[in-house]
């Protein structure tokens, strides 16, 4: 006990101190303590709402992805087979119109022979045309410039000859 | 120079009826003897006519062509006097015409006419007109004859009595044709019937 009072710790300022900090305990208690732990509670009840909602919104849009998931499966499978039969459709025409060409090469190409060949039937007949007019006028030159009058003559003779024949 | 001819036949004719009234009257054989007295160059291609004819009927064929020689009247188709007529021309007078050669005698106005005709006119218009003639009197086709030389008389003769076979008063027209080079052709009742050198040429056409 001396030697508490040495260290100038007494009875009294101990109690004294005890009763304060109980004052300062029960004020703190009252006006902290207790606003403190009414707001943690509400924010701990807050917390577990909004836990609860996220949750709950979690658990929606996990449902919304799902579904938008599951629409765009369905979209896809749509798609692929639109695609596919595009595909089909288009090779189809493709084949059709190749078809098409063909035919249409193969008319161009013997209307072109065709062509061709009345050209080439026109060119023979025009110089067939021509050399037998060039003969004719040989013929005719070498008639009229080399043949003896006596020859000649003696054609008149024979024309009549044949005449006479074709007039009866 | 047709009308000239009309003329002078039928100057001829009627002195020959009014020297002898009784023409008519007479036989056969002494109408041949006052023909050949009167007309002799062309005598012999009015026998027949007149060996059948009568008076009224040869009247009638002198004014059809006593008009028809003033261009007032065609001929008609049964006037003997204008076939016997046509008839001397292609034949006799043919002949005379390829010779230019007149007839004789020239006593009568006919054959004056003929050889006054002969002298003044050529080859072809005589042929022409006398083609003419003939045509109108007994639609006998136009006969043309080409040659690419000169026909001599004989030849013609020829060609043209072989012509007359087909049709009697056919008057064959001579023509001459460098163009055919040889050989002939005739253009006979609008058909051309061609052995000329030329024509057989262009044939070559058909080859």
């Amino acid at each position: 006990m001396e030697g508490l009072t040495k260290l100038g710790i007494n009875l009294q300022s101990i109690i004294l101190y005890l009763v304060n900090f109980g004052i300062l305990l029960a004020v703190l208690t009252k006006l902290l303590y207790r606003p403190i732990i009414g707001y943690l509670d509400r924010r701990r009840e807050e917390i577990k709402n909004s836990i609860t909602e996220a949750e709950r919104l979690k658990n929606e849009f996990q449902k919304k992805i799902d579904q938008i998931h599951k629409e765009k499966e369905e979209t896809h499978a749509t798609l692929r087979r639109e695609i596919e039969e595009m595909k089909k459709y288009t090779e189809q025409k493709k084949a059709e119109m190749v078809k098409e060409m063909e035919l249409e090469r193969a008319r161009l190409l013997e209307q072109t022979q065709h062509e061709i060949e009345k050209r080439k039937q026109e060119l023979i007949a025009q110089a067939e045309k021509k050399l037998l007019e060039l003969i004719k006028k040989i013929t005719l030159d070498i008639l009229q410039n080399k043949i003896p009058q006596e020859v000649i003559e003696e054609s008149v003779k024979d024309s009549w000859q044949k005449l006479k024949s074709s007039i009866n | 120079m047709l009308k000239a001819l009309l003329s002078s036949l039928i100057k001829d004719l009627l002195k020959l009826l009014s020297g002898h009234k009784d023409f008519f009257a007479a036989s056969a054989s002494a109408r041949e003897k006052i023909l050949e007295s009167e007309i002799p160059e062309i005598a012999a291609y009015f026998q027949d006519y007149f060996k059948e004819a009568e008076g009224k009927k040869v009247l009638k064929d002198l004014k059809n062509a006593i008009l028809f020689a003033q261009k007032k009247e065609p001929p008609e188709g049964s006037n003997g006097l204008l076939k016997s007529l046509a008839d001397y021309l292609s034949k006799k007078f043919a002949l005379l015409l390829d010779e230019k050669k007149a007839p004789t005698p020239k006593k009568s106005h006919f054959t004056k006419t003929l050889a006054h005709i002969l002298n003044i006119m050529d080859y072809r218009e005589i042929s022409q007109e006398i083609e003419n003639f003939i045509h109108e009197i007994a639609a006998v086709p136009y006969t043309l004859v080409q040659s690419a030389t000169h026909l001599d008389l004989r030849e013609k003769n020829l060609i043209r009595q072989e012509l007359q076979k087909k049709e009697s008063l056919i008057f064959p027209i001579f023509q001459v044709n460098r163009s055919l080079i040889g050989g002939m052709r005739i253009f006979l009742a609008g058909k051309t019937h061609d052995e000329s050198w030329f024509y057989k040429v262009n044939r070559l056409n058909q080859l």
